[in-house]
Formats: C-alpha cells, structure tokens, sequence
C-alpha cells in the first residue's frame, strides 16, 4: 500500500496508441488542459486537472501513446522519461493509469507489464468494453486484478461509462501497488546491467543507481538522441551496450519473448474468446477502403468533400468576419483624425490581421476533418493505400507520418521526420515534405480561386474541384522528387516499418471540437502577434519614404515596398505578374499567408478611402494596367497558384531544415529547388498560356 | 507446408511464426508488438502491386512491407 | 498639431515591432523550435 504524500497527486495516463487513453483524458479533464511542448523535442505534453470523488484536486498528465518503453521514437523516449522521473521539468508522475484496448488484450499487456514493474501505484482501465463485447470476448476483470496486484476499471470512453468509477479508483489515497514480476531477467543481463549503473551515471545518462530499469531502457534504446546527454558521452553508452550485446546476443529479443510468456500465461486465465475470429464491420468495410480502385476513389471523393465544405460552408463566416473588420476599420478612421497613426490601423493593422483571419472559418474545417479521419482510424488506410507509391518512389514507410503532418504545417513534419533511422530516406522525407500544400496556403489557394472565379459565377464543386488538384500537385510533385533525390542518392538499408490499423470507431466529437479549438487559438494568436507585426512592417514599407503628392497609387510606388516590387518586376513579368505581385511575394518569404496580409495593406493604402470596404478578391479582380488590361487574368492566377504550391516560402521551414539536417547546405537547396521549380513552371505556363491567346 | 516466410504466405491462411533473426533492432519493434516465435498469425490482405500486407496476430491487425515479412520464417499452423 | 503626435506615434509602433522581432528571433536561437506559433501538431497518443 502507499500513501499519497503531495498535495495534488500528478497521474500520468499511458497506453498504446489508439487505445482512446486521450478521449479518457478529456472526459476527466474537459476544458481544464494546458497543451505545451517538452524543452528540446516537438512532443506534445498535456497537463490537465479534475477533481476526485471527494473534491480533491488531482493533476493529469497525459503521455504520448507508445507500444513499449523500449523507446523508437521521440514521443516513446518522452513516455519512458517521465516515468523514470528522467526529464527535469516534469515530476515523476505519483500514480499512473494504464489504458488498454481491452479487444486488444494481448498487445496492450506488453506495455502494461513494463509499466506494473515500475511499482508505482497504478489502475488497470480496459477501455473499449464494447468492441472486446462485439468479438464475443470476455475478461475476468476480478481474476486480473488479483493477479497483477491493482484496480481494475471496465471503461467505454466515448460513451462515459466507467469514468466514475475511475474517478473513484483514482480518489483512493491507498492505491495498491502491483506485484507482477512478467521478465525476469538472466543473471547473467541482470549483473551486467548491474554493472553499467555506474559508468551510466557518470554520463549523467541515469540520475538514480536504484533500480536496473533505467541501464535497461536507455541501453535497449538505440538512438541517441533519446538518452537527453551530451553528444560526447554517447559513445560510451554505445559501447556498453555493444558489450552486452556481444556477451549476451539475442538479450532483448529474449525479454520480449519472456514478456509474451506471461502475458499468454495470463490471458490464459482471464481471458475467454471464440475459436473462430468472426468478421466484424472493420474487415467489411476495410474490403472496400483497402481496394486498390475503390480505396483510391473513395480518398479523392473525401478529399473532394473536404474542399467543398470549406468553400460551401465557410462562405457565411467569412463574411461576416469580413463585414466586422470592416465596420471595426470605419470605426477607428471615424474615431481619429487623419494621420500616420490613423494610418497605420486602418490600412495597415486591421487590413493584414483580417486578411488572414478571414480564413479561420475554413483553417477550423480542414483540423475537424483531420481530427475525424484519425479518430475513426482512417489514417491508418490512407498509409496502407499510399505505401505502395511510397515504396516505390523510394520513400521509408515511416515517411507517410512526416508527410501527411505537413499538410497542417511543415515544421512538425520535418521534425517527426527523426522517427526515420535511415539517414538518406530522413533526408529526402524532409526536402520533399513541404510540398505537401500546408495550411498557410490555404488562405492564399483561396484568396485566389475567388479571383479566379469570382462568387456565383461558379458552383463551390469548381473551386473545390480547382483546390483538389493543387493539393494533388504538391503531394505528386513530392512523389516526383523523392524518386529523383533516390536515383541520385546512394540507398542505404530500409529500416522495417509496421503501422496498426485500428478497428473503425465512432469519433469522439467531444475529443475533436477540443482540439480544433486548441488550433483555432494558435491561429488566433499568430494573427495576432506574428501576422500583425508583419502587416505593420509592410504598412511601413509600403507608407516611408513618403512622396510629396497626393496620389496614392504613386505614394506606393515610391515607398521602400514599391521599389522592391517595381526591382523584381522585371524577372516576374515573364511570370504574368505585376509589381504589387511582387510585394506580395517579397512578403510571403517571411510566411505564405502574409501574401493576404501584403495584398490586403497595399491595396488598403493606395485606396481612396471609401473603397476600403470592399473586398479584398473583388479589388484584385478590378486591378487593371495602365493601358486597361486586367492584372489577375485567368491565366496569371493560375501560374500564381502554381508558384505557390511549389516556391519554399516559409522562414520557420527553413529554419527548422538547417537545425535537423544539421548545416545551412540542404535548406538551401531546398529553397533552391523548390523556388526554382516554382519560378520554371509558371513562366512555362503563362508563356504557354499566353502563346495559346488565353 | 514446409518453412517459407511470412512474405510468401497466401492470403487467409494461419501460419505459426518459427524463427526470426536475433539482434536486428529492426525486428525488435516486431517482436514487441507480439510477433515472436510461437505466435499465430495470418495475413488478411496483400495490395495489389504485392505490398504492403496486412496481417492479424494477437487480434490486431497490422500492416508491413514484404522486406520485413520475409524476415519472419514460418511453420504451418495445422496440426500433424 | 494633431498630426505630428500621429506621425511620431506610427514611428514608434514601427520600432517597437521590429525590436520585438528582433528579439523573438534571438531568444529562438537560445531555444530552437516553432514554440506553437506556426499551429503546430506535434505527435500525440490517442
């Protein structure tokens, strides 16, 4: 038995992935979550708080999924850390929760059984009753109980059933500690590992000589980046475990075997299932998602969907975002006289900040689908469909999860890309993933396929069916570079890659609408502070050095932003663009987005100002040359689409390329490549566009 | 059925996993997630173009490519 | 007179901006990553 000693206890909830451990997290902490980011790595960590039966306030952690503690990934050598009590910023949790896909037994027990032998106070919660109830299974949860030493909570997250007696489990002060012993280890390993503490502590590697857990994770883990040390020091660890290694060859493959001995053991007596595996509805409705035509179809028809919610359905909310700005800009301009400063809010500020917040309406439906397709375990099919192309093209199975993360946003994609062992399939997942059209290019995709086709003159399946193609131009174009970066890179060894497919669930709506809020702040506060910043630069740029005229068209041209685009002209001209365009590009090198933020303070400027109220698209579409010719022709927003799904136009990228590939070399390439590319293409289809008589 | 490898495995059928190689840090991770010697397993569907395959062991389904499987020799599943 | 208050005041918002960016970029050199602000969704458990 042990008793609590801290005042609020801080909980830690493991388990494998897709054990709905997160969905229990929110049910027990709601709203009350704090997401941050552990010092160092880009795992996420989730700090939540809830009150026990008797109102006692309890801390929550929630751990990133992992199979084992065996780390392979950042995320899984998170997890062992902070229940080692490794990371100095987070405690040693108190008590921990397991949960556990009880239709899933056998697997899950695995991480279990490392987890028991930790000795911490700990509840069993064998969550999805109902899928175990529909493979006609049956757990003796009493049985369980009393073998491993602990509490045992039959749970259905998504429903709520069994969360309050969870919440009883966890209000206990007195919580059993477990007595299951699964590995034992050889002598020979234990003496070994035995021996190891020490010199492990002189790297500063483990910080407590108690107990062999800490020598047996951090040598079963081979990647050094995991150990949190000194670079220095990593050879050491290495070379001890290579001695182990030589003196004991086969040492952890045995200890998972041994493990598997007793979990089978163990099931063995709690658990009963039917001989013969009946099909449920996964593997009827897998035969259609993981046909070869159907499978594919059925993604692009979701995709197609996806793009037509976000013109359909965000059409009103845009608007009336718009309509607010708007008013709030009248508003400010009646408040004041007229002046810099007046200036600078009106056609600046509030100009650059709308022109990306109009887009949140349609940035919260692309999360919310993302969001359903990984609850229900859709993503796991799209991996499933798509790894064959990846295959061939060169790319490591575990590319898929990089790639796929950079449809939101690039930078954690390439930083997921550490998960990928080979050195040049890391490489070349990061040099291709953001090509993958992330979502700061939504608003710019958006801004202009409304120019393109201004509202009404075409259904929303046309815009969507436009958005459609340029995402499948960015993820083919990746496709296409991945095989040539292969062909002219030497291959290395493919390191073995296996993904789970969950059964199909209901998604957790609940689970969802939490984290698109959690993305719609982050939205709102980089409009906020980031985009707003720039808008006011480019109000500056765009406003200084003032010319002594009054007309505002000729004030822009001579401002340090209308050089700059009048500089450039000359080389995008060929591209169909003009120099305003070219401010905007200029712009969009900081960030994609801030292409609507540029587009929107240069035009706010150089308007008279009771044009301010239109909108942005309509205003682009008036834009004519001098001589009366239309600037955003058909033709010139498409070869401006297609520059912007190619052009690397992202500080945060690059910055994030050259800290993980380690030197300044492949940023710039990158750049290189994928600008240039961006700059081939358009000219190649204005030029072409143009010779056509388009 | 003599020894082949998971790789050759036809769809449907239930196999027992025989051996694998030791020490690949690779296969580890395989091990782990249940697939050890003396464990049952199946394959429940191949892609088209012949990878990646889906097998179910333990009750879960996972997926992998024929380069991994063929590291997994087994024995047939039915008894003499 | 009304404009030169405005006109000093704009000025000021611009500095203060661009010494504001300056040292978001210095204190992202002492500590690397997105720190959340690019909408990041770092891998998580489900």
């Amino acid at each position: 038995m042990s008793t609590v000693t801290s005042d609020t206890p801080l909980i830690a909830i493991v388990g494998n992935p897709n054990s709905g451990k997160t969905t229990l997290f929110n049910l027990l902490t709601g709203m009350k979550q704090k997401v941050a980011n552990y010092p160092g790595v880009t795992v996420e960590k989730k700090i939540g708080e809830c009150y026990s039966q008797h109102g006692k306030k309890l801390r929550l952690i929630d751990l990133p999924g992992a199979y084992s503690l065996n780390a392979r990934s950042p995320d899984e050598a998170v997890l062992r850390d902070v229940l080692l009590g490794r990371r100095p910023e987070t405690p040693r949790p108190d008590r921990v929760v397991c949960v556990v896909d009880s239709s899933n037994l056998e697997r899950n027990l695995y991480l279990v059984s490392q987890v028991l032998e930790l000795g911490l106070p700990t509840v069993l919660v064998l969550n999805m009753t109902d899928l175990a109830a529909q493979r006609e299974w049956r757990i003796d949860a009493a049985k369980l109980s009393e073998r491993l030493g602990v509490t045992v909570v039959l749970t259905q997250a998504v429903s709520g059933q069994g969360l309050i007696e969870l919440k009883l489990a966890l209000s206990r002060d007195d919580l059993p500690l477990p007595k299951w012993q699964s590995a034992v280890l050889p002598e020979g390993v234990r003496t070994a590992l035995e021996q190891s503490r020490g010199p492990l502590c002189q790297t500063g590697a483990i910080h407590s000589r108690a107990s062999l857990l800490e020598p047996l994770y951090l040598l079963s883990d081979h990647d050094p980046t995991h150990y949190g040390i000194a670079d220095t020091q990593i050879g050491r660890i290495q070379e001890l475990r290579g001695r182990i290694d030589a003196a004991f060859p086969g040492w952890e493959d045995q200890l998972v075997a041994e493990r598997y001995r007793g979990i089978e053991e163990l099931c063995g007596e709690v658990l009963q299932r039917p001989e013969l595996e009946a099909e449920n509805i996964t593997t009827k409705i897998d035969r259609i998602l993981l046909h070869p035509v159907l499978g594919m179809a059925n993604l692009l028809l979701v995709m197609s969907l996806l793009f037509y919610l976000i013109f359909k359905v965000a059409e009103g909310p845009m608007d009336w975002i718009e309509t607010g700005f708007g008013q709030l800009g009248a508003w400010v301009e009646g408040m004041m006289a007229a002046g810099d400063f007046r200036d600078l809010v009106v056609n600046g500020a509030i100009p650059g900040v709308s022109g990306v917040l109009i887009f949140l309406p349609q940035i919260l439906i692309l999360f919310f689908f993302i969001g359903i397709m990984e609850d229900t375990g859709y993503m796991s099919r799209l991996a499933f469909i798509m790894d064959w192309a990846m295959s061939k093209v060169g790319l490591n199975g575990k590319s898929f999860l990089p790639f796929l993360s950079s449809y939101a946003c690039a930078v954690p994609g390439v930083m997921a890309a550490r998960t990928i062992e080979n050195p040049k399939d890391r490489l070349i997942t990061i040099l291709v993933a953001p090509l993958a059209s992330c979502s700061a290019r939504l608003p710019v995709y958006s801004l202009l396929i409304g120019v393109l086709f201004p509202a009404g003159k075409v259904g929303a399946w046309v815009q969507a069916g436009i958005m459609l193609s340029l995402y499948a131009l960015g993820t083919g174009a990746a496709f296409v570079f991945a095989w040539i970066f292969n062909r002219h890179v030497m291959k290395g060894a493919s390191s073995p890659m296996i993904l789970e497919m969950p059964d199909y669930k209901m998604p957790s709506l609940r689970t969802i609408l939490l984290h698109v809020w959690q993305r719609a702040k982050m939205f709102i506060v980089r409009a906020g502070t980031i985009i707003l910043g720039i808008s006011i630069l480019i109000w500056a740029a765009s406003t200084y050095p003032k010319s002594d005229t009054e007309d505002k068209a000729l004030q822009l041209e001579n401002s340090f932003a209308g050089r700059a685009g009048k500089f450039i002209e000359p080389a995008i001209a060929p591209l169909g663009y003009d120099w305003k365009i070219g401010i905007g590009l200029i712009g969009s090198f900081a960030a994609r987005e801030v292409f609507n933020s540029t587009m929107s303070v240069v035009y706010a400027v150089e308007s008279e100002d009771d044009e301010n109220l239109e909108p942005l698209r309509d205003k682009l579409s008036a834009e004519r040359y001098a001589d009366g010719r239309t600037v955003y022709t058909p033709l010139v927003c498409i070869s401006l689409l297609v520059f912007y799904v190619f052009a690397m136009q992202c500080m945060s990228t690059i910055a994030i390329v050259k800290r993980e590939t380690g030197s300044w070399g492949w940023a710039l390439f990158q750049l290189g490549y994928m600008t240039g590319t961006a700059y081939v293409l358009s000219l190649l289809i204005f030029q072409t566009g143009s010779a056509l008589g388009y | 059925m003599s020894a082949a490898t998971l790789a050759e495995l036809p769809v449907g059928t239930d196999a027992i996993v025989d051996s694998m190689p030791t020490g690949r840090s690779g296969l580890t991770r395989l091990r782990e997630m249940g697939i050890v010697p003396g464990t049952r397993i199946r394959v429940t569907r191949r892609a088209p173009l012949g990878e990646p395959i889906e097998i179910c062991v333990r009750g879960s389904h996972l997926s992998m490519r024929n380069h991994e499987a063929a590291f997994i020799a087994i024995r047939s599943a039915t008894s003499a | 007179m009304s404009e030169n208050w405005q006109s000093i005041a704009a000025i000021a918002v611009i500095i203060i901006t661009i010494v504001l960016f300056i040292v978001r970029a210095v204190k992202r050199r002492k500590k690397p990553g997105c720190g959340g602000g690019c909408g990041c969704q770092p891998r998580s458990g489900r």
